[in-house]
C-alpha cells in the first residue's frame, strides 16, 4: 500500500534535506531565537547593520574558501588588508580609480608571493603566510610612517562603506555581487574543477597532468585580489586608516568558512556554503553584543559555537554518506 | 689448471678487485656527499653560529658566561612550550590553544596564591590538563580537525580566563614564588634547568618509548598505524595533554617572572612557538620532527630578538626581518629538501 | 658521530666568547656617548605613533642628539618586554627609560636589573608607572597619568551635566583593551570622580564593553547598543579619541543629530578635537604626545647632567578640552601631534 512507502519516502527526503543542509538550519534556528530574545534583532536597520559590520571578513572569506578549498590556508591577510588599505588611501589625491587600481595592484602582488612560496617552491602555507604577514605589516608600517592617513570628503570614498542605494546599504549589493561572481566561477569554471582536485588528492592531480603549483599559486593570487577589495570597504568604512598589527581578522575569517562547512583538508567546499557562514558568524557577534553579553564571555561562546557546528557538520556528513 | 682457467681467474680477479675500488671510491664519494647533505642539513647551526659571531663582534658584553645563560632563560618559556607541540605535531595534530593555557595558566596561580603556593601551583597545572584532557576529547571523540578544535578551545579557554580575572591584571602576594623563575641552582637560572629538563623528557619519549614511536607512525600514515594495531586514539589524547601540560608549566614561569597573571599574557605565542618548531625541521603534516632541531628553531628566534637589540634595528624594520628570516629559512629547507628526494 | 663534532664545534665556539668576552668594554665607538635603552610595549597604537614621532623630531636637536639611543619594541608582549629589559640592561646604558606594558608584570625583571647592576643602573618610568607605584628600583616616573584622565572626565560629564540642567543619563561605556591597566584606571578614575562629585545616581550604566582602542570596533559597539536601547542611551564613556570617533560614526549613521547623545575622547587627536569643535564631542582630555616625550628625555638630560631628580612622580597636565576652548587649542594640538 502507498501510504507506509510514501511515508517512507517524506521521511528519507527531510533526512537528506536537514543533513545536506545543516548549517542553513542552525542558521535560520539562531535567527528565531534571537528574534524573540531581542525585539530589535529582526529589524532592517539592525540586519543592514551585521551586513555592513561582517562586510570587510566577507569579501576576505572568499578568497580564503579558494585558498583553503586547495588544501592551502592564508594566515597573512590582516598584513594584507593593512597595505592594500596605507597604499590604496595614499593614491586618493590622484582620484578613486588610482585608489582602486593602487589597491588591487597591492593585492596581487602579496598574493603572487605568497602563492609562488606556496604553490612552487612548496613551502608550508602556514609558516610561509606568518612570515608574508609580517613583512607586509612592516612595509604597512614603513609607508605610513605610523601615521593615520584621513579619507577625502568626496562622496565616493565612503559610498562603498556607509551609502545607501534605494535604501539598502551599497555592501549589501557588492557582497552578493562578488559572493555570485565568485560562487559561479567556483562551481563552473575548469580551473575551479582543478583546484578541487589538487585539494582533495594532489598526487592524482599531478598523475592526471593538472599542474598542481599553478593552480595552487592562483588561488593565492585570487586571495590577494579580494582581500584589495576588501580594504577598499575598510577604509570607506572607517573614513581613518592605521596600521593594526595585531588583528583578530585572520581567526575570524577562517572561523567563517568553516562555520560554512568547508574542511581545513581541502577539495571540499563553496562559496555559498561560505556565505551561510558568514551570515552565522554576522548573528552570532550581533546577537552578543544586543544582549550585552560580557566580552570575556563572547570569546568563549565564540569558541563552543565554533566547535559545536563542526561537531554537528562532521556528524552530519557521516550520516549523509552512509545514506 | 689450464691457461685459460688462469686467465678466467684472472679476470675474475682482476674484476672483483675493479670492483672493491669501486666501491671504496663510491663509499668515500657517498660519505663525501654525505657529510656536504649534512652540512646543509646543519643550516640552522650555521645560523646560529653566524648570529652568535656577529654579536660578539659587535658588543662582547653580551658573550659572558652570564649572557649565555641569559639568552636561554629567556627563551625557556617558549622552548618548554616547544616541546610539547613538537611531540604533537610528529603526530600530524595541531594546538593553537596553548597561549589560552598560558595565560589561564597565570591567572589562576595568582588567583590561587593566598591559600598557599604548593595549591596554587597544583591548580594551575590542573588547569592546564584540563584544557588538555577538552582538546583530546574533541579530537579523538569528536573526531574535529585540530586546527578547528584547539580553535575553540583557544576561545574558551581565553573567555574563562578573561571572566575569572575579570580583565584584570592580578598581583601575586608572594614574594617566594618569584624565586621559581628568578632564582639560580649553581648560577643557572631555574628556568634553564626547566628548559634543559623538558627536552630531555621530550627527547627521551620520542626516542624511547613507545608513546614517541607511535607519534612518528601516527603521523606519517594513520591508516597504517590503525592498521598495524596501534591505539591511535589513545595515544593521540595524550599528545594533547602533554603538549598543554608543557604550555601549563611555561604559564608558572611566566608568572613567577612578572609576579602577575593576566587572561591576555599568551596572545602572541603560538605563532612563535609553532614557527620554532617547524624551523627546527618538524614537518606540519606529521611524521618528521626532533626536538634537536626544535631547539635549534627556538634558538635562532631568541637570537633574533637579541640580535635586534644588540644592532639597534628600528621597530619596523623588525618586523620585516623576523618575516625574511623566517620566509628565508622555511623557503631553504623546502629546496634542499625537495633537493635531497630527487637525489635518493 | 659528525652530528656530535659539529655541536661540539659550536660549543666551543659560544664557549670562547663566553670566556674571552667576560665584562667587555662595549663596541669601542671612541667617545663616550650618553647611553639611552628605551623598552617600549608597542609602537603602533596611534597615541604611541604619535609619541615616537614626537620623540624624532625632539631628537634631532641639541642635547640629545649626542645621544646614543637604543629603543626596543615588545610587540605588545609582556615576555618580550621583559627579555628586552635584561638584554638592554645588559649593554652598558646610562639610563633605562621604561614604557610598561603591565605595571606589575614589569616590577620583578626592573629589581632584577636594578641588583645586578649593583644598584647604580638609574631607571624611569615613562608612560604607565608601576604597581605598586613606587618601588626602589625606580628614581623616577613621568607621563600621562591614566587615573587623573578618568578624573578629569568624570569631571568633565558632571560639570556638562550641572550646566544643561540634566539630572539623570543612561550610559554606556566603550572600553579600551580587556585587561590593560590604562583601561581599567581611566575606568576607575572616572567613577571614583563622580561618586566623589556626589553624583553616582545620576549616572546609570546601560552597558560596557570593550572596542579595544580601534574605530571600527568601537563603530560596530555603539551600532549595537543604539540597536538594543535606542532612544534610552544619553551618553557614551569613551576611553580614548578613536572608540568615540567610531561612536560618532555610529551615531552619525544612525541618523542622530549632534549633541543627541553625549560623546567624548581621550587623546585629545586632531580628529577628536574637530569633532569637540563641530560639537559631536562634548569634550577630550589630552594626552599630548610631545609633553609626554620631552618630559621623559629632560628627566634624562638631567640626570646626564648630574643633576637629582627631586620629585618622583613627574606627571603632564590632562586638561580637558570643551567647545569653548577647542580653537585656541587645535594648532597646537596639530603640533603636539605632529600632524
Amino acid at each position: 500500500m502507498t501510504g507506509v512507502a510514501d511515508r517512507n519516502q517524506i521521511r528519507k527526503t527531510v533526512r537528506v534535506i536537514f543533513f545536506s543542509q545543516t548549517m542553513l538550519i542552525i542558521l535560520l534556528s539562531s535567527v528565531l531565537l534571537m528574534t524573540f530574545l531581542s525585539p530589535n534583532f529582526l529589524t532592517l536597520r539592525n540586519l543592514f547593520n551585521i551586513v555592513r559590520q561582517v562586510a570587510v571578513l566577507g569579501i576576505m572569506a572568499i578568497g580564503m574558501t579558494y585558498v583553503i578549498i586547495g588544501k592551502g590556508i592564508d594566515l597573512s591577510i590582516s598584513g594584507m588588508l593593512s597595505l592594500c588599505a596605507i597604499v590604496g588611501m595614499k593614491m586618493q589625491n590622484y582620484g578613486f580609480g588610482a585608489v582602486l587600481v593602487g589597491a588591487i595592484f597591492v593585492g596581487t602582488l602579496c598574493g603572487l608571493l605568497n602563492g609562488y612560496l606556496v604553490g612552487k617552491v612548496k613551502a608550508n602555507p602556514i609558516i610561509v603566510t606568518l612570515g608574508t604577514s609580517l613583512v607586509f605589516v612592516s612595509l604597512a608600517l614603513i609607508y605610513s610612517k605610523g601615521r593615520s592617513i584621513i579619507n577625502r570628503t568626496e562622496r565616493i570614498y565612503s559610498f562603498f562603506g556607509n551609502e545607501n542605494v534605494l535604501g539598502i546599504p551599497v555592501v549589501l549589493l557588492l557582497i552578493i555581487a562578488l559572493f555570485l561572481v565568485a560562487g559561479i566561477y567556483l562551481s563552473r569554471s575548469i580551473y575551479a574543477r582543478r583546484l578541487y582536485a589538487v585539494g582533495l588528492n594532489e598526487r592524482a592531480a599531478l598523475a592526471s597532468g593538472i599542474d598542481s603549483s599553478k593552480i595552487v599559486w592562483i588561488s593565492y593570487v585570487v586571495q590577494g585580489l579580494f582581500v584589495a577589495l576588501a580594504s577598499l570597504v575598510y577604509t570607506s568604512r572607517l573614513n581613518t586608516v592605521r596600521v593594526n598589527i595585531i588583528t583578530p581578522y585572520v581567526f575570524d575569517v577562517i572561523t567563517i568558512v568553516v562555520l560554512g562547512g568547508t574542511t581545513l583538508s581541502g577539495g571540499y567546499g563553496s562559496l555559498y556554503k561560505t556565505f551561510i557562514g558568514l551570515i552565522l558568524f554576522g548573528v552570532i557577534q550581533n546577537a552578543m553584543g544586543l544582549m550585552a553579553i560580557p566580552y570575556e564571555f563572547q570569546q568563549m561562546i565564540k569558541g563552543i559555537v565554533l566547535i559545536c557546528a563542526v561537531v554537528y557538520d562532521e556528524f552530519s556528513r557521516k550520516r549523509r554518506m552512509s545514506e | 689448471m689450464t691457461g685459460s682457467d688462469m686467465f678466467v681467474r684472472g679476470k675474475k680477479n682482476e674484476k672483483e678487485s675493479q670492483r672493491k675500488v669501486e666501491k671504496k671510491l663510491s663509499r668515500d664519494i657517498i660519505e663525501q656527499k654525505r657529510f656536504i647533505k649534512f652540512l646543509l642539513n646543519q643550516k640552522l647551526l650555521i645560523l646560529i653560529v653566524l648570529l652568535v659571531a656577529a654579536m660578539a663582534i659587535k658588543d662582547t658584553n653580551f658573550f659572558s658566561l652570564s649572557g649565555v645563560y641569559e639568552i636561554f632563560d629567556h627563551i625557556a618559556i617558549i622552548g618548554i612550550m616547544a616541546v610539547g607541540m613538537t611531540v604533537l605535531l610528529i603526530s600530524g595534530s595541531f594546538d593553537l590553544s596553548i597561549g589560552s593555557v598560558l595565560s589561564l595558566t597565570t591567572v589562576i596561580v595568582m588567583l590561587f596564591q593566598e591559600r598557599g603556593i604548593l595549591i596554587s601551583i597544583i591548580m594551575g597545572v590542573v588547569s592546564g590538563i584540563a584544557v588538555g584532557i577538552l582538546n583530546g576529547l574533541i579530537v579523538v571523540k569528536g573526531k574535529i580537525n585540530p586546527f578547528i578544535a584547539t580553535l575553540g578551545s583557544m576561545l574558551i579557554a581565553k573567555g574563562f580566563a578573561l571572566g575569572i580575572s575579570r580583565s584584570q591584571t592580578i598581583v601575586g602576594s608572594r614574594a617566594e614564588f618569584i624565586f621559581l623563575a628568578h632564582g639560580k641552582v649553581l648560577g643557572i637560572p631555574n628556568p634553564f634547568i626547566l628548559l634543559v629538563i623538558f627536552l630531555l623528557i621530550g627527547w627521551y619519549i620520542l626516542r624511547f618509548t613507545k608513546l614517541g614511536r607511535n607519534s612518528y607512525a601516527i603521523g606519517g600514515n594513520e591508516h597504517s598505524a590503525i592498521l598495524a594495531g596501534i591505539q591511535v586514539n589513545r595515544s593521540k589524547f595524550v599528545f594533547f595533554v602533554f603538549c598543554s601540560l608543557t604550555a601549563s608549566i611555561s604559564g608558572l614561569i611566566l608568572a613567577s617572572k612578572t609576579n602577575t597573571g593576566n587572561a591576555i599574557l599568551g596572545d602572541n605565542v603560538v605563532l612563535i612557538v609553532i614557527g620554532g618548531v617547524v624551523l627546527g625541521g618538524t614537518s606540519l603534516f606529521g611524521g618528521r620532527g626532533h626536538i634537536m632541531g626544535t631547539i635549534q628553531g627556538v634558538l635562532v628566534l631568541g637570537l633574533i630578538e637579541r640580535a635586534m637589540v644588540v644592532f639597534h634595528i628600528s621597530s619596523w624594520y623588525q618586523y620585516m626581518l623576523r618575516g625574511i628570516v623566517i620566509l628565508a629559512v622555511i623557503v631553504l629547507d623546502t629546496v634542499i629538501e625537495r633537493r635531497r628526494r630527487e637525489m635518493l | 658521530m659528525k652530528k656530535l663534532l659539529l655541536i661540539g664545534l659550536v660549543l666551543l665556539v659560544v664557549a670562547g666568547f663566553a670566556f674571552a668576552g667576560g665584562q667587555g668594554t662595549g663596541d669601542g665607538s671612541g667617545e663616550e656617548k650618553f647611553r639611552v635603552g628605551v623598552a617600549a610595549p608597542y609602537m603602533d597604537p596611534p597615541y604611541d605613533a604619535a609619541f615616537w614621532r614626537m620623540w624624532d623630531k625632539l631628537v634631532k636637536e641639541k642635547p640629545y642628539s649626542d645621544w646614543e639611543i637604543i629603543i626596543t619594541d615588545a610587540q605588545g608582549d609582556l615576555n618580550n618586554q621583559i627579555n628586552q629589559i635584561e638584554d638592554l640592561a645588559r649593554k652598558e646604558i646610562d639610563v633605562l627609560l621604561v614604557k610598561p606594558l603591565s605595571a606589575a608584570g614589569v616590577v620583578p625583571t626592573l629589581n632584577k636589573v636594578w641588583e645586578a647592576s649593583g644598584k647604580t643602573l638609574p631607571i624611569i618610568t615613562v608612560n604607565l608607572g608601576t604597581d605598586p607605584a613606587q618601588i626602589p628600583a625606580v628614581i623616577a616616573h613621568t607621563g600621562p597619568n591614566y587615573y587623573l584622565q578618568g578624573l578629569a572626565a568624570g569631571e568633565g560629564y558632571v560639570k556638562y551635566l550641572d550646566a544643561h540642567n540634566l539630572d539623570k543619563v543612561n550610559y554606556c561605556i566603550l572600553l579600551g583593551r580587556a585587561g590593560s591597566d590604562a583601561t581599567n584606571l581611566r575606568k576607575q578614575g572616572f567613577l571614583d570622580k563622580v561618586e566623589e562629585m556626589g553624583a553616582s545616581d545620576r549616572f546609570v550604566l546601560l552597558d560596557e564593553q570593550p572596542a579595544d582602542w580601534y574605530t571600527d570596533l568601537g563603530q560596530q559597539v555603539a551600532e549595537n547598543w543604539i540597536t538594543s536601547f535606542g532612544d534610552k542611551m544619553d551618553m557614551i564613556y569613551a576611553e580614548n579619541d578613536d572608540m568615540g570617533i567610531g561612536a560618532v560614526n555610529a551615531l552619525k549613521g544612525a541618523g542622530y543629530e549632534k549633541g543627541e547623545v553625549l560623546v567624548n575622547g581621550v587623546d585629545a587627536g586632531f580628529a577628536g578635537t574637530s569633532l569637540v569643535k563641530e560639537g559631536w564631542m562634548t569634550f577630550v582630555v589630552l594626552q599630548s604626545p610631545m609633553l609626554d616625550a620631552e618630559g621623559a628625555l629632560h628627566l634624562a638630560d638631567k640626570l646626564r647632567n648630574g643633576e637629582k631628580i627631586e620629585e618622583f612622580f613627574n606627571y603632564i597636565p590632562s586638561p580637558i578640552i570643551t567647545a569653548e576652548n577647542a580653537d585656541e587649542w587645535l594648532p597646537k594640538i596639530k603640533e603636539t601631534w605632529g600632524l
